[in-house]
Order: C-alpha cells, then sequence, then structure tokens
C-alpha cells in the first residue's frame, strides 16, 4: 500500500513531465499544423481500416471458438451416473467394445486412467467395455457460469486387449493453449461481456473406463491405489 | 459602438477552433502514447497455465486493451490539468473575450479530445483482436461492430464519458492549484490520509465513488450521472476560474 502511495504520484508526475516535454518539443519544432490534422486523420482512418480487418477476420475464424456449457453440465458425476445406472450422454462416450476371455483378466499398474469393474452373476465369457472420453472444461473467469468445453482437444490412447491381458497405454500428453481476447471491462459496462479473464477454473476428468465382467472370470489386479488416490473401483 | 456584434457562442466557437489549431500536439501525444502502449502491450499478453499433473496442461494467453484504456485515461487526467496552465489562460488574450468564452472554449475542447480518446480506444480494440487472432485457438469474448453494433457504440460512449471525467477531474485540479499552491499541500495530504487511513469517498454503504458510475447499469441513469457530475467539475472550474487575476503568471 505504501509503495503505491509513493508510486502512483511518482509516476503521475513523470508522465505529467513527458507529455510536458513532448507537447513542447512539438511546438519547437514547429510542426506545421497541418501535420497534426493529417497526422490524426491518418490514425483515425488506420483504425477504422483495423476494424474492417478484424470484422472479416473474426468471421473466418468464428467457428474455432469451443462450445460454451453450463455450470449444471460441467458438474456431471460420471462414476456416479455408471454405479446408478442413469442415462449418460453419448458424447461421453469414446468406445464400447466387448472381449471373450477364457479364465482370468490381468490389468497391470497404469496412469492417467480410472477403471471401474462391475461383476456381473452370469458364467459367459465376454467382456464388455466402455471408454468414457477425458473431459476438460476451462472457466476463463471466476464469475463465470459459463465454462468452454475443450474435451474435443484432448488425446486420448485407448487400452488395449491382447487375450486375457488389458493394458492401458501411457496417455499422450496433452498440452493445450488458448488465445484469449476481451475488450476492458470497463468498456463493457452496458454490453453485459463483462469478464474477469485473469484467472481461470477447470474441471478436469481422466479418461474413464468401465468393465463389465462376468464372475466367472478372475480378476488379476494392481494395487487398487496410486499417489493420486483409487483409479480402480470394483463393484461387486 | 463596432461594425460586428460577436455572440458569447460565437467567440466561444473562434476561440475552440484557435485551441484545435494550436494544441494539435495534445493529440498526437495522445496517438503517440496508444501506438506505444499496443506495441509494447500487445506483444505482453498474460499466460497462464494450469497443470493437474495427469497429462493435462492448459494454457491461455488473455488479450485485452486494458492497457491502452489506462493510458487514455492517463492522459486525459494531465492534459484537463494542461488545459489550465497560465500559458494557456494567456494564449486567449489574443482574443477579444472574457471568462465565460474562455471556459466554453475549454470545455468544447474537452469534449471534442474526451471524444477522441473514446473513439480511438475503442477502435484499438480491434488492432488488439487482430493481434490476438494471429494466437493458438482464439476465443473471442467481444461483439464486434457488425455483430452487435449497439454494444460497439455503447463502448465508444463509456470511455468517451470516462474521458471525458477524468479531463474534468485534471482540470479542476489544475484550477484549483492556479487559484492557491496551498491546494497542493491538501492534495498530497488528502492522498497520503486515503492511503494511510484508508479513509475512502463513498456514496453508500460500502459503495466507493467509482462505483457509483461504474455499478451503474442503465445507460440513461449512467449519461445523467455523468453530465451533472461534469456540469458541477465545470461549475466549481468556471467559478475559481473567475476569481483569478487576470494574467496570474
Amino acid at each position: 500500500m505504501m509503495i503505491f502511495m509513493v508510486l502512483i504520484p511518482v509516476l503521475l508526475l513523470l508522465g505529467l513531465v513527458l507529455i510536458v516535454i513532448f507537447t513542447k518539443n512539438m511546438k519547437r519544432t514547429r510542426l506545421k499544423k497541418k501535420f497534426h490534422r493529417n497526422f490524426i486523420f491518418g490514425y483515425l482512418l488506420l483504425l477504422l481500416l483495423g476494424l474492417v480487418v478484424a470484422e472479416v477476420m473474426e468471421r473466418k475464424v468464428e467457428h474455432q471458438n469451443p462450445p460454451k456449457v453450463n455450470v449444471e453440465d460441467v458438474e456431471f458425476d460420471l462414476p456416479a451416473a455408471i454405479i446408478e445406472g442413469t442415462p449418460i450422454p453419448e458424447k461421453f462416450v469414446l468406445a464400447k467394445r466387448s472381449h471373450k476371455v477364457k479364465g482370468e483378466l490381468v490389468i497391470p499398474s497404469f496412469t492417467n486412467a480410472y477403471l471401474l469393474i462391475e461383476r456381473t452373476p452370469d458364467n459367459s465369457h465376454t467382456i464388455t467395455e466402455t471408454v468414457y472420453t477425458p473431459e476438460l472444461m476451462a472457466n476463463i473467469g471466476d464469475e463465470n457460469d459459463v465454462y468452454y468445453d475443450v474435451t474435443e482437444r484432448l488425446e486420448s490412447a485407448l487400452p488395449i486387449w491382447e487375450s486375457n491381458l488389458m493394458t492401458v497405454p501411457k496417455q499422450p500428453l496433452n498440452n493445450i493453449q488458448y488465445t484469449f481476447y476481451h475488450d476492458s471491462n470497463i468498456l463493457n459496462q452496458f454490453t453485459g461481456e463483462k469478464t474477469y479473464g485473469y484467472s481461470s477454473g477447470s474441471v478436469s476428468r481422466s479418461m474413464t473406463i468401465h468393465l463389465i465382467v462376468p464372475e466367472s472370470i478372475v480378476l488379476k489386479l494392481p494395487e487398487l491405489e496410486n499417489e493420486y488416490g483409487t483409479y480402480i473401483d470394483v463393484i461387486e | 459602438m463596432f461594425t460586428t456584434q460577436w455572440s458569447v457562442n460565437e467567440l466561444a466557437k473562434r476561440q475552440y477552433l484557435f485551441k484545435l489549431s494550436t494544441n494539435g500536439a495534445v493529440f498526437t501525444t495522445l496517438i503517440v502514447l496508444q501506438i506505444i502502449g499496443t506495441i509494447f502491450i500487445s506483444g505482453a499478453g498474460s499466460t497462464f497455465m494450469n497443470d493437474w499433473g495427469e497429462g493435462i496442461t492448459f494454457n491461455f494467453t488473455s488479450i485485452s486493451n486494458d492497457g491502452q484504456v489506462g493510458l487514455t485515461l492517463f492522459w486525459a487526467l494531465i492534459v484537463g490539468f494542461l488545459l489550465t496552465s497560465a500559458a494557456q489562460r494567456n494564449e486567449s488574450f489574443s482574443f477579444v473575450t472574457n471568462r465565460l468564452t474562455f471556459q466554453l472554449a475549454n470545455f468544447y475542447f474537452i469534449c471534442t479530445a474526451a471524444l477522441l480518446g473514446g473513439v480511438t480506444t475503442v477502435l484499438l480494440g480491434s488492432v488488439m483482436k487482430i493481434v490476438a487472432l494471429f494466437g493458438d485457438n482464439i476465443i473471442i469474448e467481444t461483439t464486434g461492430l457488425l455483430t452487435s453494433p449497439l454494444d460497439f457504440f455503447s463502448r465508444i460512449l463509456v470511455m468517451t464519458a470516462y474521458t471525458l471525467l477524468l479531463m474534468m477531474i485534471g482540470y479542476l485540479l489544475g484550477t484549483l492549484i492556479q487559484f492557491s499552491k496551498l491546494f497542493i499541500v491538501l492534495f498530497g495530504l488528502i492522498w497520503f490520509m486515503y492511503f494511510t487511513f484508508g479513509i475512502n469517498l463513498s456514496v453508500g454503504e460500502g459503495e466507493s465513488l467509482l462505483y457509483f458510475y461504474y455499478g451503474e447499469t442503465s445507460i440513461l441513469l449512467f449519461i445523467l450521472k455523468v453530465v451533472v457530475s461534469v456540469s458541477v467539475l465545470f461549475g466549481i472550474s468556471f467559478f475559481v476560474t473567475n476569481r483569478l487575476e487576470v494574467r496570474n503568471p
């Protein structure tokens, strides 16, 4: 606070001195009045040209904006929906496959995915696998209930099945970059476009694998917990 | 007896045109400030990074015209202050004039400068938008002129209004200091008390003076507030200037 108390008047004085020197020097160098007029009109013309270019460019890249989702969609609890059997939007489904496995199913340890195993009391040897997309919702601005769904930009690697072995490969690194433009909040006082774009809140979910495994198949699972917590849940 | 009888408005208008032609450097300064600001700010968007340790990293670069808005408001405050300088006042003696026409000419000049500041700052937003459009995966939160013309013009109105307010505040501060140098001490004291004891100008329960304007959601009420404030500031300046000595150094 004390820094501002000193810094702001110093900056104001410095600005004042600079502007006075600049203005006086301009007068002293006897720039013709016509120069100032032409400079101002030239600048305005340039800005108008900038406006036209921005309008045209904006229309061309508009479709690239990620879709917006409301906060209630962001808070969709996928594991709970799987367990309770409530409807899951199709957009979350990355792959739906079935595999014939005899005897036992071996799953080595893995990272960056969550596995939910549901046991069924039948003696078939078919495992049903549903893979749900990882998810990333970005809220650029902390007072905004609208999130940007950038899930489509996430890359994921599906589990690999070889006979009675299911391997979850190392997930590709997802480094997502966005450039966010917004006019100053002070200008948007009456447009309803006030943003607080200096902080971000995000919701992410790693890839979820749901396996329906008959009880006749013996499970050979790694440790159910890793450094991030439980990453395999078995529903009996 | 004179062969030509000039009205107050005609005199003020002539003085205003004279001011416009002699103070071209003031506008050129704004443009230079905005250009320098844009060059420096456009390459320095704020970058934020989120890493959850799950192989997902989300980075976004935030670009806006906040910097240009700040620079324009800063320029407005200083130009308002400079208009009360002795040189500016003495310049008016080139005309057969009085305090009223001098003040009116200054007011017209301030309005013109505010309009130019408002229009150029909003238009500069388009330049910043172009810079952003060259970035990765652009998200644009601000509607353009064709998408929402009313919003675009409301931005110009708001920026002009704030520039006008800041100019009038600078003008009043300059006038008071011209009236008595003791005001420098007083302003310094207010500044010190503001930061030391947190004394704040408020217009209601927990609402700062800034919120009085910024928190307004009705455009008509906002215009009314600005018009009233500008009239009050101008009125005080006029009253104080009337009490100044002629050719006060």
